[in-house]
């Protein structure tokens, strides 16, 4: 009976999986009713195809020494190098380098980190949300102990502290971007198994003597699916915002690979006379793509969760 | 109630010694102790000293009761930079950071509730969804973005406030305060408006939330039924259910505050506890970074349990069983 | 007999994104001064909606859309939020079904007595107060001082109900709207409470209307009833001629389906088929589908209201004699 798995299982396909694939369509028609979230989508695929593309299509490459003009520094917007050959349209900051292509090298910095950390974290709070549900008793005790401790301090502290104390490094940040986000998705992935695992097809999959890890993963984990995908835009988000501000703090990205946050942190002593545009610019990059993501995950939740249906 | 009270206590009381193993494990077993506790500028005759009162020739567990005793009698090594006590270089600044962090959630109680409370009546008027709309930004905005921004307008081209600093202190009980004179309040204003503006976003999307709810249910159809005034109804009837859920989340936020103050002091130089933990992490003040992890660890839980005695002493329901 | 209130060609509908409700349609009726009158219905027949807009408190989407509301000799439909507001709780006073959700859940009862008397009147708030432990009593509550400082979930159903009525009675309406006002109570207390209304109507000679589903409950408790189908009047009369002769078959199914003592042995009967949707009614009489009496003319024309010399009024082409 149980050699060709996907035949003798065929019956117990979870209902919502079904829901799943129909609707990923009218899920998407419903999104795009928004304009404020058509906005919030659109500057984030030009986001990531600056992620994406970046060194193609940058003026300059920021970090390469050569490339670089020392005498080009602190020129406001619009102006033209030395060298006449390139326009510094968001202007340079204190080392000659092109706002615009640090901008956009550090687009890619900030995506890159944020998504790594946010991926990861989901990966991790997956299995121990998953865990903690399916199996329950002292494990789900221990695991939902942890992810209480781990969330009643905010984020930032967490994050600073273990840089803190461990120094730092790109390596380093990312993980403690992972261990301050692991336990939300840990939370959320835990409530919706926990609400699949009473149902009766999981009931009548366990007595078809179906393997435990088929159970949790190809029934409780699709329904937890947009549940995750709701927080974790919430999460990218925020984890772009903790990685600028520890960046801007000091304490988080190299100065060989710098984030918008850093950036921003460069500009920071010129602002007082008057040289704004060093950290206005990558600070409204920040901003954007924050915002972007942040109406997008906005939509998807108003989508998403049933109760606020009107 | 006192069951409940106690019970509380105890959970508390587990995750502060908890929490203590776990700083221990990470002082004395993952890092190096030695550098942790003991300045590079100590002499041979200092650097014995201290590994003998730390015990740091002894077993593990013979250290960690004699850190726990010192944890408990406030003793967490001197500064590398003060040379004072690192408890003591901390607790100087810890009222300037509270002051901060209170004047912050002020703003976003004046801001935040009548805006919210707005939004929650009349969410199809523009003036609603324009208040929505803002308060994405609110908490999308990065703060140390921000205050560089508001510093650059206010300070910089208008000059209308001071670009950073605390202004002129006054003693209130022994503990020096600055909201107290004019020049005070002109060096708060900025950075409590800059360490608020997510809690002002955060305060209306829930006072809205929560109005919109509210202004459902029956009570408020039978309020209006029985002939009273819509601003009775929606400044005592509709509001103290509102209150209740959202002083215990201002609560929890107050200790974010306390948190982000780190970024919101470092812009403005506001010479409280979070510039402090930023410098000591750049000159590798260990000392003050160990004790600064115990103290916000000790005050968090402190909070959290205040505000869980607080939910339930506020509601009637749950006061009265 | 003095009219206190005629309804006129009332006709309420809501306006939803899926299209017009026609929640009330073409209603009137009449209520004498100190009579009971029984509104009876199945859920969504439009009798609470019935309710409200005689108190002007329809809200959104919804509208009055036609009609006069003459109360005391004065048409009030016109009128301001404010004179609405001056009449609702005082000279017309509303009870809802639920009483746990209709009373706020953190206010104290007497914060919600005396705001009602305070609304309506400019006198002391201890006079207030003292109106307010009257009308405890009146109510047959015991020790009322400590009934005033105590909160909603400290009192059982039939309690909390009759502090309901209480507030009802503070301000010498005219009439009382009560809206399934012993629904959600047990059995036994349900015919305390209507005995115990009885005898209060009485003595103040006060008019109620009394909205339910249950015919049982009217049967002894109002003079004149009126049954109502899918928002619209179908039968109306004194309550032992209605019952005991129902004209209208809608009626007559209502009637026949009550369990009754004198039946024994018999299937209970039950009016076949589902009430139609409010958004898409048939043309022609709405109960016409369900009516075994229906003829062709039933499907094309709505039925309009034929009144015997007797004040009996029925909506129906072949109604029984």
């Amino acid at each position: 009976m149980a050699q060709n798995s996907s035949s003798a299982d065929g019956f117990a396909q979870s209902p919502a999986t079904y829901q799943t694939e129909n609707t990923v369509l009218s899920i998407l028609k419903e999104f795009l009713e928004s304009k404020v979230a058509v906005i919030g989508l659109v500057l984030l695929g030009f986001a990531i195809f600056l992620a994406l593309c970046g060194p193609l299509i940058s003026p300059q490459n920021p970090y390469d020494l050569s490339e670089i003009t020392i005498w080009d520094n602190k020129l406001p917007p619009l102006s033209a190098a030395t060298d006449g050959n390139l326009t510094y349209y968001l202007g340079t900051d204190d080392q000659g380098r092109d706002l615009l292509s640090s901008i956009i090298y550090g687009i890619r910095t900030s995506i890159g980190v944020a998504l790594t950390s946010t991926l990861i974290a989901i990966m991790i709070g997956c299995i121990a949300g998953l865990f903690a549900a399916y199996f329950g008793g002292r494990i789900d005790s221990l695991i939902m102990r942890a992810v209480d401790l781990q969330l009643s301090f905010p984020t930032i502290l967490v994050a600073l502290l273990l840089l803190a104390i461990f120094g730092k490094g790109v390596d380093k940040v990312l993980i403690a971007l992972i261990v301050v986000q692991w336990a939300f998705f840990a939370r959320i992935v835990r409530g919706t198994a926990l609400v699949e695992k009473n149902k009766e097809y999981i009931e009548a999959a366990r007595c078809l003597g179906l393997p435990e890890k088929r159970i949790i993963f190809r029934h409780l984990l699709p329904n937890s699916l947009p549940q995750i995908i709701v927080v974790s835009s919430i999460r990218v988000a925020s984890a772009i915002r903790i990685e600028a501000t520890l960046s801007f703090l000091g304490v988080g990205m190299p100065v060989t690979k710098p984030s918008l946050g850093l950036l921003v942190s460069n500009g920071q002593d010129y602002m007082l006379s008057g040289q704004y545009w060093i950290s206005f610019f990558p600070g409204i990059a920040l901003l954007l793509l924050i915002i972007s993501i942040n109406l997008v995950g906005d939509r998807l939740r108003d989508i998403l969760n049933p109760r606020l249906k009107r | 109630m006192l069951v409940f009270f106690i019970r509380r206590l105890m959970q508390s009381v587990v995750v502060v010694a908890l929490m203590s193993i776990i700083v221990f494990c990470g002082i004395f077993m993952i890092g190096n102790p030695i550098d942790t506790l003991i300045s590079p500028e100590a002499t041979q005759l200092e650097y014995e000293e201290t590994v003998r009162d730390l015990g740091l020739d002894k077993p593990l567990h013979q250290q960690y009761f004699i850190f726990l005793r010192n944890v408990l009698r406030g003793d967490f090594g001197k500064s590398f930079v003060f040379n004072e006590s690192a408890i003591k270089v901390i607790l100087t600044r810890l009222p300037a950071t509270l002051e901060l962090a209170t004047s912050a959630l002020i703003m976003a109680v004046i801001l935040g509730v009548p805006l919210g409370l707005y939004a929650g009546i009349y969410p199809q008027k523009l003036a609603s969804k324009t208040i929505m709309n803002f308060s994405v930004l609110g908490f999308s905005l990065p703060s140390f973005w921000v205050g560089l921004m508001l510093i650059f307008v206010f300070a910089v081209k208008l000059g209308w406030l001071p670009a950073s600093g605390r202004g002129t202190t006054t003693d209130l009980f022994g503990i020096s305060v600055s909201f107290l004179t004019i020049d005070g309040l002109r060096h708060i204003f900025l950075p409590a408006l800059n360490l608020g503006l997510m809690q002002i976003a955060m305060t209306i999307r829930l006072v809205k939330a929560d109005t919109l709810e509210n202004m459902q249910l029956d009570y408020v159809k039978y309020a209006k039924v029985k002939g009273l005034h819509p601003l009775r109804i929606v400044c005592i009837h509709v509001l103290k259910n509102i209150l209740i859920p959202l002083i215990t989340v201002l609560g929890m936020q107050y200790g974010l505050l306390i948190a982000f103050a780190v970024v919101t002091e470092t812009i403005f130089a506001w010479p409280g506890m979070g510039k402090l933990i930023i410098d000591s992490i750049n000159i590798l003040d260990r000392p003050v970074i160990v004790a600064y992890l115990m103290i916000t660890v000790f005050m968090f839980i402190t909070i959290n349990f205040i505000v869980d005695i607080l939910y339930s002493v506020l509601d009637p329901r749950i006061r009265l069983k | 007999m003095e009219k206190v209130l005629e309804v006129k060609n009332l006709s309420t509908h809501f306006f939803t994104r899926r299209g017009v409700v026609k929640a009330v349609n073409e209603v009137n009726l009449s209520l004498y001064r100190g009579e009971v009158l029984g509104l009876v219905g199945e859920s969504g027949s439009g009798k609470t909606v019935t309710g409200f807009s005689i108190l002007g408190a329809v809200d959104p989407p919804g509208k009055i859309v036609s009609g006069e509301i003459i109360y005391k000799g004065k048409d009030i439909l016109g009128q301001s939020e404010t004179a609405w507001r001056k009449l609702r709780g005082a000279g017309i006073a509303m009870i809802f079904q639920d009483p746990m959700m209709t009373l706020n859940p953190v206010l104290r009862i007497d914060t919600q007595m005396i705001e009602a008397v305070l609304a309506h009147e400019d006198i002391s708030k201890e006079s207030a107060r003292q109106r307010a432990r009257e009308a405890l009593a009146r109510v047959g509550m015991g020790s009322p001082d400590e009934r005033l400082k105590s909160y909603p979930h400290q009192f059982s159903g039939g309690m909390r109900q009759r502090v309901a009525i209480a507030i009802a009675l503070l301000n010498k309406s005219d009439i009382i709207i009560a809206d399934e006002p012993t629904t959600a109570l047990d059995v036994t207390i349900q015919s305390q409470i209507l005995f115990e209304m009885q005898s209060l109507l009485k003595e103040q000679n006060i008019a109620l209307i009394w909205i339910t589903h249950d015919l049982t409950v009217v049967a002894g408790l109002a003079r004149r009833i009126c049954v109502m189908y899918a928002g619209m009047i179908v039968e109306s009369g004194l309550t032992s001629d209605v019952l005991d002769r129902p004209l209208n078959p809608y009626t007559k199914g209502l009637v026949d389906s009550v369990p009754s003592k004198n039946r024994k042995n018999v299937r209970l009967y039950q009016i076949p088929g589902m009430t139609p949707s409010l958004l898409n009614l048939p043309t022609g009489c709405s109960f016409a589908p369900r009516c075994s009496r229906a003829r062709p003319r039933c499907n094309r024309e709505m039925p309009g209201e034929t009144i015997s010399e007797d004040g009996r009024m029925v909506r129906c082409h072949y109604p029984y004699k």
